[in-house]
């Protein structure tokens, strides 16, 4: 009897140890890889991501509810399996609670991810605190893509300000005060796939009143920008060595940030605290690591917003400051331009409120998302459509405002 | 035959039972439901004939031309309702607002109001506003059914359109092509309107399946633990019949008396809900009710109420035959008590914790919580993922029932006639006794006290309860930091400024920070005017912008605090209590957090009763207490002991659980204010004695200590008046348990009429505030205290004759 105690204990030491050299190596290239890393062309500046692109299809946070559609079709429905559930038309919470494609988000600005076959979102619920009370939490929530069935995967203490997902990891920017008020944020890292893995702190940032914004992981790196008073910086997490450095410069005044991942290189640009300063029109790339730095041939008369996704890059004037007067003769459109950056098209943007977010989008489809009369707008431009002088937005979703 | 009729008889001639406790719960169980349909439909209830005839006569109307009656009367009505409302010479802004929309819109409606019987008979406007919205909400979910089944082959259409549904072998495709064939049987059916109320109201009882669940508990008892407690089983399982046909008459009796009370509980509630509203027309489709949208089963209200109550009677059994399986194999009343309470709160886990679509979502639709809600069972179509297969939940719900019921049935017959445990010589009983004599020996002292606390903590096993109470404790300690986010943390900021009474200083402070906000929008507007007319650069402009908006950042926090300025301001001049600012996340922790004061009692309660309920019944259980009486100090020291200790257990029980709060709040949060006066508390306005917070605190402590020791007093008086371990878990978890948990439920009026009340004295102090309620509670209970001392002690000494079936 003992032998065979021996056998068997002897024998799940054998199978465990196989499986975990089976599990896959960390993988430190600096090539993307849609299945797994973070779709940075989906990622909007201080928002994050509320769209995320699977292989046939598209992800979408609308209001409160997750949609799909087929790349093909562009016809979106609710991640629903249920024909009998009417959540948009029903009136009672709990009806609307109960759809399969019902995300209770509050206050919070939403989240959605795809990642490895698996849809994410951020949802706030209710638990049971550390001395028995109900107490408020978010949750990471991981459903199959035909949102069949979900499981929890990480409880937030607070929102995080910013998140993202690649290659299996989660990173994350969290933020809170202790009792006397004192400040802590930092970027926290979780693996997905470890069933008893915890939240591990990266970076604690030291800037007073700071806060960590636009996570954008890509390749061995996780970018992320650091803002406090009067100032920001573009930092850089190298997940191979472990290392922190600060890009682009040292200089508080320079306030460099991200615009894009264009062809493996970062597309950035600085802001020296006046839209005027011509300076701070100039687009800059740069490899991986911020270095190579050089100024793109990209021509404008104002600040302006760049993004890039596939075979074009997109410029258009940072549209916060076009609803004072002296900028209201700038008009909101879209120069887009290609690889050799010529320009190839330009987009009307002027329908736009000023509060909008707008998701460059894969090699296909560009999206913008905005809320007006207590609606969620959700429309989408084809990109095969660019340089025919008909490219323009359609509307895809209309969902009630959460 | 006979047998069942012995055991029938066992059953019918407990008087506790058939005269007292059933009696009681049936009324409690009327009395809840009726007072719960008063305070949400009283003005219904007290019209219901009107409402008929109202109603009646839009029935004889077609259903299209009724609706669209009943739509412009609603729309006529609601007006005339705020115009009378106007006329009452109320002023307010939503008000004034609305009148001029009726103005410019319907200014025909002032002059037809004036002119109308309405004009001078507020209350046959009221009623008649009232029956037609109800009516009208009828005539909609009606209207609603039809499109929304008619579509239901569109919207499966749409999904099966993209490729994620499209994948044949998984569940989504299954479910969204087997949805529109399971509802295609209801495109057309005749839909009728009718009020639905009684219906509804009487479908969602929960309270009438916790109270049949503690009697079937007791029938258990009395049909299974009586003969071990009392040896009589060994005599009759050496009997011919003693075995096999012994324990299915007694699973047979104890089916035919659930089922019997379930009747009577559920059609008790049925015919007070008929009573109160009516069903309506009982021919008529459930789908005709909005609450059965979602239903598949074509079945009329009459097959609906009957199926309800199938359903109910066959959990019910379901429930009785699992407590069967507890009662044989578990010898003792404490293991079998905490097992099933085990078993309840991992199913009430599993029913509210988990998803519908987690893949452990068959643990929340096979539960005991799922299957006593027949209504969402027949009323809520859902198909549940049975390895890719959507089966219905009713027929998982019917084929799990029906599985185990036989699963254990044959369990408990089989562990009866082969393995009925009567002193179980298992692994632990022998480690926990070669423990407790090598540890815990007496050694010293033979002192009563010592000798008492030894019986009933480590003879009765009580150092369990009292070591789960501190761990428990333990756990709620929080040595971490409590961390706060940018709102609260400003709020703290602003706390830090302004702890203390509030003075003219402070008062300074507030008047110019509410100017600073009031100023916000101009002063975004100067910058900008300034911007534009060039007098500042862009870099200033952004910059002072971004300043205006780090400031408004403080908004939120400044609401909070603003409305606590109100709060003292109003208290000074209405009583002359100068007030302090009292920072209120932690006051909301400590006196305001509603969930954990139940949560916490709900605990106590249960730790507390089963350490207590083997005090006493503990010696009249082996007859020791006719030889104890006879001793010196067998009479009064002896009783006074047991009380003693129950006492400190109910003391230690109470600081495990409830002093972790007051570390959590000195530890956790910014809360220097015990000096201020309670009232600087807003919930605590009300409160009229000159008290601070920490006399208040204190005051509460103790008020809730001496509540405890009473709960501890009255609960060791009836498990001496039953003297059953059992039946005194059964008889106090009645008295003290149930209406916690009914509270739970949302009951919240039965506090001051149970002793729940003693803790959640917070939620006393807040809802009345007046001394004098609490003084009379706590009176009550102190005659209740004495009452039922000079019982116990009279039954102690065989002085009162209570429930004793008489021996032969």
């Amino acid at each position: 009897m003992n032998k065979m105690m021996m056998y068997a204990v002897a024998f799940c030491l054998i199978i465990s140890i196989g499986l975990t050299g089976c599990q896959n190596a960390a993988n430190y290239d600096n090539t993307y890889h849609s299945e797994t890393d973070y779709p940075y062309m989906f990622h909007v500046q201080g928002a994050g991501q509320s769209i995320a692109a699977s292989n046939n299809g598209y992800y979408f946070l609308n209001g409160n509810f997750i949609y799909y559609t087929d790349k093909t079709q562009m016809k979106p429905v609710l991640l629903d399996n249920r024909p009998d559930s009417d959540c948009l038309t029903a009136t009672e919470p709990n009806q609307i609670e109960n759809c399969n494609a019902y995300v209770k988000i509050e206050d919070y600005i939403g989240f959605l991810a795809y990642s490895e076959e698996k849809v994410y979102t951020i949802e706030s619920t209710s638990l049971l605190g550390e001395n028995n009370e109900s107490a408020k939490r978010m949750e990471l929530i991981e459903r199959s893509k035909d949102g069949a069935t979900r499981k929890s995967k990480l409880t937030f203490d607070f929102a995080p300000e910013s998140i993202a997902i690649h290659r299996g990891i989660v990173y994350y920017s969290s933020r809170d005060y202790s009792k006397s008020s004192e400040l802590d944020y930092q970027i926290k890292q979780f693996n997905l796939k470890s069933s008893s893995a915890k939240s591990k702190t990266i970076y604690n940032g030291e800037l007073p009143e700071g806060h960590i914004l636009d996570i954008i992981p890509y390749g061995k790196n996780v970018y992320f920008l650091e803002s406090a008073k009067n100032m920001y910086r573009t930092m850089r997490y190298d997940i191979q060595n472990k290392e922190i450095s600060r890009m682009f410069s040292d200089d508080d005044k320079d306030n460099p940030s991200i615009g894009g991942i264009f062809n493996n290189q970062l597309l950035f640009s600085y802001f020296y605290g006046d839209p005027d300063d011509e300076k701070a029109w100039i687009q800059y790339a740069s490899d991986l690591e911020g270095n190579q730095i050089k100024a793109l041939p990209i021509k404008t008369d104002f600040m302006q917003n760049l993004y890039a996704s596939g075979k074009y890059i997109y410029v258009r004037p940072v549209w916060f400051y076009m609803s004072l007067e002296k900028y209201k003769h700038l008009k909101h459109e879209m120069a887009v331009y290609d690889e050799q950056y010529q320009p190839v098209d330009q987009l009307d943007l002027s329908f736009l409120p000023l509060d909008h977010q707008l998701v460059v989008g894969d090699d296909n489809y560009m999206f913008i998302k905005y809320q007006e009369n207590n609606t969620s707008y959700l429309q989408y431009l084809n990109k095969a459509e660019i340089g025919s002088g008909n490219a323009s937005f359609k509307p895809l979703i209309e969902t009630p405002a959460g | 035959m006979k047998l069942i009729g012995y055991e029938f008889y066992k059953i019918i001639t407990k008087k506790m039972i058939v005269l007292l406790i059933i009696p009681l719960l049936l009324m409690a169980n009327g009395g809840l439901y009726f007072k719960e349909q008063l305070n949400e439909n009283a003005y219904l209830i007290d019209n219901i004939q009107a409402y008929y005839m109202f109603e009646q006569n839009y029935k004889e109307r077609s259903a299209e031309q009724a609706a669209k009656q009943l739509e412009e009367l609603v729309y006529e009505l609601g007006i005339y309702s705020t115009l009378l409302y106007a006329a009452s010479g109320q002023e307010n802004p939503a008000l004034k607002s609305q009148l001029e929309a009726i103005k410019q819109n319907t200014p025909e409606l002032i002059d037809k109001f004036s002119n109308s019987v309405y004009a001078s008979n507020a209350e046959l406007l009221k009623q008649e506003f009232y029956f037609s919205t109800l009516v009208y909400s009828q005539y909609t979910a009606i209207r609603e059914y039809r499109s929304y089944v008619g579509e239901m082959q569109k919207r499966a259409d749409e999904m099966l359109s993209v490729s994620i549904f499209q994948e044949e072998g998984t569940f989504s495709y299954r479910n969204i092509v087997k949805t529109p064939k399971d509802f295609q049987h209801l495109q057309s059916i005749a839909l009728n309107i009718g009020l639905d109320n009684g219906i509804v109201s009487s479908s969602h009882m929960p309270i009438t399946d916790m109270l049949l669940t503690v009697i079937i508990f007791l029938l258990g008892y009395y049909l299974f633990l009586h003969e071990k407690e009392t040896g009589i089983i060994r005599l009759i399982r050496t009997n011919k019949k003693g075995r096999y046909p012994v324990i299915a008459a007694k699973l047979i009796v104890l089916a035919a008396m659930t089922t019997l009370l379930a009747i009577i509980f559920y059609g008790s509630i049925w015919m007070i809900a008929y009573q109160l509203y009516g069903f309506g027309d009982m021919s008529r489709y459930i789908q005709s009710i909005a609450a059965f949208r979602n239903s598949h089963l074509l079945i009329t209200v009459s097959e609906y109420l009957w199926l309800f109550m199938l359903g109910k009677v066959v959990v019910c059994v379901w429930v009785s035959m699992i407590f069967a399986v507890f009662f044989i194999r578990l010898d003792h009343a404490s293991k079998i008590y905490s097992s099933i309470l085990l078993l309840f709160g991992l199913s009430y886990y599993g029913f509210v914790a988990i998803h519908p679509l987690s893949l452990f979502n068959l643990m929340k639709y096979v539960n005991i919580f799922s299957f006593y809600d027949v209504f969402a069972l027949l009323g809520v179509y859902r198909n549940i993922n049975f390895w890719g297969y959507p089966i219905p939940n009713i027929s998982v719900s019917i084929i799990a029932i029906f599985v185990t019921l036989v699963i254990f049935i044959v369990m408990a017959m089989l562990m009866y006639a082969k393995h009925y445990t009567v002193n179980p010589q298992t692994l632990l009983p022998n480690l926990w006794n070669q423990v407790k004599q090598k540890w815990f020996r007496i050694q010293g002292s033979i002192h009563v006290l010592n000798h008492e606390m030894y019986k009933a903590f480590f003879t009765g096993k009580g150092i369990i309860i009292l070591v789960l109470a501190a761990i428990i404790g333990l756990n709620q300690l929080n040595f971490d930091e409590i961390r706060f986010d940018e709102d609260d943390a400003i709020y703290n900021q602003y706390l830090d400024k302004l702890s203390g009474e509030l003075d003219q200083d402070k008062i300074a402070y507030m008047q110019e920070e509410k100017r600073q906000f009031e100023q916000l929008p101009s002063r975004q507007d100067n910058i900008r005017q300034a911007y534009e007319k060039g007098e500042i650069s862009t870099a200033e402009y952004t910059e002072k912008l971004s300043e205006l908006e780090i400031f408004n950042l403080k908004r939120e926090a400044f609401i909070k605090l603003e409305k606590q300025y109100h709060h003292l301001e109003k208290l000074r001049q209405e009583t002359g209590i100068n007030g302090s600012f009292v920072n209120e996340l932690a006051s909301d922790y400590l006196f305001n957090n509603r969930f954990k004061d139940m949560l916490n009692s709900l605990l106590y309660t249960l730790l507390l009763l089963i350490c207590l309920c083997n005090l006493f019944p503990m010696d009249y259980k082996n007859g020791i207490i006719a030889v104890l009486r006879c001793t010196k100090k067998g009479r009064f020291t002896l009783f006074a002991y047991k009380y003693l200790i129950g006492y400190m257990t109910a003391v230690f029980i109470m600081g495990m659980i409830y002093l972790p709060s007051y570390f959590n709040l000195v530890k956790g949060y910014n809360f220097n204010h015990w000096h201020a006066p309670i009232q600087s508390i807003e919930i605590f306005r009300s409160v009229n004695i000159p008290i601070s917070i920490w006399e208040f605190v204190i005051l509460v402590g103790m008020l809730q200590l001496l509540g405890s020791i009473i709960v501890t007093h009255c609960a060791l008086a009836l498990s001496l008046m039953v003297r059953k371990q059992a039946l005194s878990l059964i008889v106090t978890s009645i008295i003290f348990v149930i209406p916690i948990i009914i509270q739970f439920a949302g009951v919240d009026f039965i506090r001051t009429y149970s002793f729940n009340n003693v803790f959640c004295l917070f939620t006393d102090f807040a809802a009345s505030g007046l001394i004098q309620h609490t003084a009379l509670y706590y009176g009550a209970l102190l005659v209740i205290a004495i009452c039922s001392g000079l019982a116990a002690w009279n039954r102690y000494n065989n002085n009162l004759f209570l429930w004793r079936v008489k021996k032969r």
